[in-house]
C-alpha cells in the first residue's frame, strides 16, 4: 500500500510550509517515526517523521517548494500484505458430480488440504492499478454532508484527526467528533475559528460628551489591541527583574562608536548588546524559545528576535515588532546593521508582513525613554519577552566599597505555564553576566 | 424440517412443484434415465413419467424452444441446460423469443419457463464448464435471474421461479451442490422466496459487502477473519440478481458508506458495475470510499488447478480488498 506522506498542521493559522531538504532520497528504506523531511514555515521549522515504514517511493515536493496544508509531499510504499494472515481460499477441487449423477449422493470433497502458503505481496493495486490513497485533503460525499448538516467549516473539518489513509477524515472520524462535541458542548473546539466579520453586531455609537472625540478602533491599534487581549489571557504572565552593571558595555560604546560608525556604516547602540546576550542565553534556554500551542510545546533552537519599534515621534503611530532572522547565527555588528534597517523601513513604513512574522522572542526597550522598570506582555505565541530599562549611575557596593556605576534594570515577563521561577532567574542570570563581563569581541 | 444438499434442496422443490402442479415438466439432456449429468432428477421419470420428464437430444436450441412453445400453450416449463456453459447455443430462444414474447403479443402471452443448470467454476471444469454468464441476462429486460447461495434459498427460490409468469434464468453454483448443507421446511409448509428479495447473511457496520452464489460463502469466510481486526463486514445476499434489490443495498450503504461488491464472472462488464453505478446515483452522499469490485481476471477459466485459483476470485482477494477499503 502506498502512503501518502502529509504536510502536517503545524500550529495555528498556519497554512503552509517549505521543504528545506529531505532526510531520505527516493528507493530509501524508511522506519516509521523516524525524521523524514525538514519542514519550515513562518512560526516553526520541524522535521516530519515518516507516517509508514517501507520505501520512500516518490517525492512530490522537492527542497525549496511551498506546499498547503494536507497536500502530499511524498509516497511511502509499505509491504502491506506481509503481515496479512494465512489466506483460507477455497479447499481443494473435489470431484463433485461430473457426470457422476447415478452414485448419488457422490462422495463430499475430501477433508480440504490445508490452505497454500500465502503468495508473495501482489502490487498494491485495487485490480485496476489505482493505488489507494487519498490523503488529508480529500474529503469524502460522506464527510462533507455530514459536516454540512452539523455546521461544521471546513477549517473545522481540517482540524478534525483522520483515520483514514494518509490521515483522510473518515466518517467514523467526523461521527465521533460531533459525538464528542455534542456531549461536551462546553469545551470549545480546538481553536475555534474566529467569528466571521459580518456577523459582528456593529458596536452601539458612543455619543462624545463636551471635551471628548470618539475614534472607531481600526487599523494597527486594533491589530495590537486584539493581539495584547490574546497574549494577556492566554499567557500566565509574570516579570522578573534584575539589574546590571553595564559599566563595560558603556565604556565600550563611547570608545568606539565613531570608529565603529566610520568602518561599519552603523551607528553603534546598545541594543545589538542586548539582542545577542539574549540569543546566546536563549540557545541555553530553550524553553525560553519555545511556543505552547494546542498542548504541543515547539521548542525552537534557532532564534528570530522580534524588537519593539515604537512609530511616531512621540509613539503616537503606534509600534511594530519587525523581526531578526538566525540572530544566534549573525555577529554583533551584523545585527547593528539588521536593525538599523529594520527601524528605518519602520519608520517610512517599508516593512512588509514577512518582516514581522515568525519571531520566537522579543526584546522591548522603553529605557529609550526613561522608564525604569515595567512588566511588558508577552507577545503571543511566544513564551517570554525581555525589556531593557534606562541605564541610571547608582551608587552600588562592590568588594565593601560603595562606587558609582551604571545600572540597568532587565525585565523578563515569562509565560509560567512553561517556565518556572529559577528557570527564568537562571535565563536572566546568563543575560547579565554577558554584559557585564561584555566579551563580545573576544 | 429437512437436513438436505444444496442439490436436494433443488431436487425437492422441483419435485414438489411437478407434484403440486400437474402442468410443470422439465426437459433437458440424460435427465430422465440417467437423472441428470449432476443427479438433480434422478428418479423423476420412474414417478412423473415420459411425457413431464423428456429426454432431449443435444440441442439447447430444440430444448429452449420447446419450453417456450409449451408454456405459451398454457404449460410450466423446466429447460435444464447439462452445463450454464451450453446456454449460449439457446440464446436466440432465451433473449429474442422468450424475454421479448409478452410485449410482442401486447401482454396476451407470458412464458412461465426456468432456464437452469449449473454454473460457475472451482471444480476443475475448464473452459466450457465453469463460466458465469449471469451478466448476459442481466442485460436484457423481460428476464429474471437467480442465483442461490443456500439450501433454503435454493429450495424457496426455485419453487418461486416455476410459479412466476416470467422467464427466469436460474443459476446452480456447482461447487454448492453437495458441500453445502442446510434445513428445508417441509413440503406442507409451501416454502416460498419470493423474487427480487435480498438478505442479510451477517450484519455489520464497517462496510457493505454485495455478492450472490458461491462468493457468499467466500465473503463469509472473509468476515469471518477480519473479524478479528475489528472489520465488521455485512454481507448482502442478493439471491435475486435481476430485478435487484436496491433498496436493502442503500440501506446497508447508509450505514456503512463503504462497499465491496463481489462476483465470480469477469470483473468488466459484470453485475457489480451496475450495482456500483445505481450505489453510485442514488447514494452518492453517502459514500466515504469508491465502490470497490472483487471479480474474476477478465480471462478464461483455465483447467490447472493453480491458474483456476489465480483468475478467479479467492478469499485473500476479498480480505485484501476488504482491508483496504476499512482502512481507506
Amino acid at each position: 500500500m502506498a502512503v501518502a506522506v502529509i504536510m502536517p498542521e503545524l500550529g495555528e493559522s498556519i497554512v503552509e510550509g517549505t521543504i528545506v531538504r529531505w532526510l531520505k532520497q527516493e528507493g530509501e528504506l524508511v522506519k516509521e517515526d523516524e525524521p523524514l523531511v525538514e519542514i519550515m514555515t513562518d512560526k516553526v521549522n520541524t522535521e516530519l517523521p515518516a507516517p509508514a515504514s517501507g520505501v520512500l517511493k516518490q517525492i512530490l515536493a522537492t527542497a525549496g517548494a511551498t506546499v498547503k496544508v494536507g497536500q502530499e509531499l511524498a509516497w511511502i510504499e509499505t509491504e502491506a500484505r506481509a503481515e496479512s494472515p494465512a489466506p483460507s481460499g477455497p479447499p481443494p477441487v473435489a470431484e463433485v458430480g461430473f457426470y457422476g449423477g447415478h452414485e448419488e449422493p457422490a462422495p463430499v470433497a475430501p477433508a480440504p488440504a490445508p490452505a497454500p502458503a500465502p503468495a508473495p505481496a501482489p502490487t498494491p493495486t485495487a485490480g485496476d492499478g489505482r493505488t489507494r490513497a487519498p490523503g488529508r485533503a480529500f474529503i469524502s460525499p460522506v464527510v462533507a454532508k455530514i459536516a454540512a448538516e452539523h455546521g461544521i467549516s471546513q477549517d473545522e473539518l481540517m482540524r478534525i484527526p483522520g483515520t483514514g489513509t494518509g490521515g483522510r477524515v473518515t466518517r467514523a472520524d467526523i461521527e465521533r467528533y460531533i459525538a464528542q462535541r455534542r456531549t461536551a458542548p462546553t469545551t470549545p473546539a480546538p481553536e475555534p475559528a474566529p467569528a466571521p466579520i459580518p456577523t459582528t453586531p456593529a458596536p452601539a455609537p458612543v455619543q462624545p460628551k463636551e471635551g471628548e472625540e470618539v475614534i472607531p478602533l481600526v487599523g494597527m491599534r486594533k491589530a495590537i489591541a486584539e493581539h495584547l487581549t490574546k497574549s494577556y489571557h492566554t499567557a500566565v504572565h509574570v516579570t522578573t527583574v534584575i539589574q546590571v552593571d553595564v559599566s563595560r558595555m558603556v565604556e565600550f560604546r563611547e570608545r568606539n562608536k565613531e570608529a565603529f560608525q566610520q568602518q561599519y556604516g552603523v551607528r553603534l547602540t546598545y541594543t545589538p548588546f542586548f539582542v545577542k546576550a539574549a540569543a546566546d542565553a536563549l540557545l541555553e534556554f530553550p524553553m525560553m524559545n519555545a511556543s505552547l500551542i494546542d498542548d504541543q510545546i515547539i521548542v525552537r533552537h534557532y532564534v528570530h528576535m522580534g524588537v519593539a519599534v515604537a512609530l511616531g515621534e512621540k509613539g503616537e503611530e503606534g509600534l511594530i515588532v519587525p523581526v531578526i532572522r538566525d540572530v544566534h547565527k549573525k555577529s554583533i555588528i551584523d545585527i547593528a546593521r539588521d536593525l538599523e534597517d529594520i527601524a528605518k523601513r519602520a519608520r517610512n513604513k517599508t516593512i512588509g508582513v514577512a518582516d514581522v512574522q515568525g519571531a520566537t522572542f522579543t526584546l522591548t526597550n522603553p529605557g529609550s525613554y526613561g522608564a525604569l522598570i515595567g512588566t511588558p506582555i508577552i507577545n503571543h505565541p511566544q513564551t517570554a519577552i525581555l525589556g531593557t530599562y534606562a541605564i541610571v549611575k547608582q551608587p552600588v557596593v562592590i568588594n565593601d566599597m560603595i562606587a558609582i556605576r551604571p545600572i540597568m534594570n532587565l525585565c523578563l515577563s515569562y509565560d509560567h505555564r512553561l517556565i518556572d521561577g529559577m528557570y527564568a532567574g537562571r535565563f536572566l542570570q546568563r543575560i547579565k553576566r554577558a554584559i557585564e563581563e561584555f566579551e563580545f569581541f573576544r | 424440517m429437512r437436513e438436505v444438499t444444496f442439490l436436494e434442496a433443488i431436487r425437492a422443490a422441483i419435485w414438489e412443484e411437478m407434484e403440486r402442479d400437474p402442468n410443470v415438466f422439465i426437459i433437458g439432456e440424460d435427465i430422465g434415465k440417467m437423472g441428470g449429468a449432476f443427479g438433480v432428477t434422478t428418479g423423476f421419470q420412474e414417478r412423473f413419467g415420459f411425457d413431464r420428464v423428456v429426454d432431449a437430444p443435444i440441442s439447447e436450441t430444440a430444448i429452449i424452444g420447446v419450453a417456450i412453445g409449451a408454456a405459451a400453450a398454457g404449460k410450466r416449463a423446466i429447460a435444464e441446460m447439462q452445463f450454464i456453459d451450453f446456454i449460449s447455443y439457446g440464446f436466440d430462444q432465451v433473449v429474442n423469443v422468450a424475454a421479448t414474447y409478452l410485449y410482442r403479443s401486447g401482454g396476451q402471452v407470458s412464458i412461465p419457463i426456468v432456464v437452469r443448470g449449473p454454473s460457475g467454476g472451482y471444480v476443475g471444469g475448464s473452459l466450457y464448464h465453469s463460466q458465469q454468464f449471469e451478466a448476459w441476462f442481466f442485460h436484457v429486460p423481460g428476464l429474471k435471474v437467480v442465483q442461490p447461495a443456500f439450501p433454503d434459498d435454493a429450495y424457496g427460490l426455485m419453487k418461486a421461479s416455476i410459479r412466476d409468469n416470467n422467464p427466469v434464468i436460474f443459476l446452480e453454483h456447482k461447487y454448492l451442490y453437495r458441500r453445502i448443507k442446510g434445513t428445508i421446511p417441509n413440503p406442507e409448509a409451501d416454502y416460498i422466496v419470493k423474487l427480487g428479495e435480498a438478505r442479510i447473511r451477517r450484519p455489520g457496520d464497517t462496510l457493505t459487502v454485495v455478492t450472490y452464489g458461491a462468493m457468499v460463502h467466500f465473503a463469509l469466510d472473509a468476515a469471518r477473519m477480519l473479524e478479528q481486526e475489528g472489520i465488521s463486514m455485512e454481507v448482502i445476499d442478493l439471491r435475486t440478481i435481476k430485478p435487484l434489490d436496491m433498496e436493502t443495498i442503500y440501506n446497508s450503504v447508509r450505514k456503512t458508506s463503504k462497499v465491496l461488491v463481489i462476483y465470480e464472472a469477469p470483473r468488466t462488464g459484470g453485475v457489480g458495475a451496475e450495482i456500483s453505478a445505481r450505489i453510485t446515483e442514488e447514494c452518492f452522499e453517502w459514500l466515504d470510499a469508491p465502490v470497490m469490485r472483487v471479480a474474476a481476471k477478465d480471462s478464461f477459466v483455465p483447467f490447472a488447478e493453480p491458474l483456476e485459483k489465480f483468475v478467479l476470485p479467492s478469499v485473500d482477494d476479498i480480505v485484501y480488498t476488504a482491508r483496504q477499503l476499512a482502512h481507506y
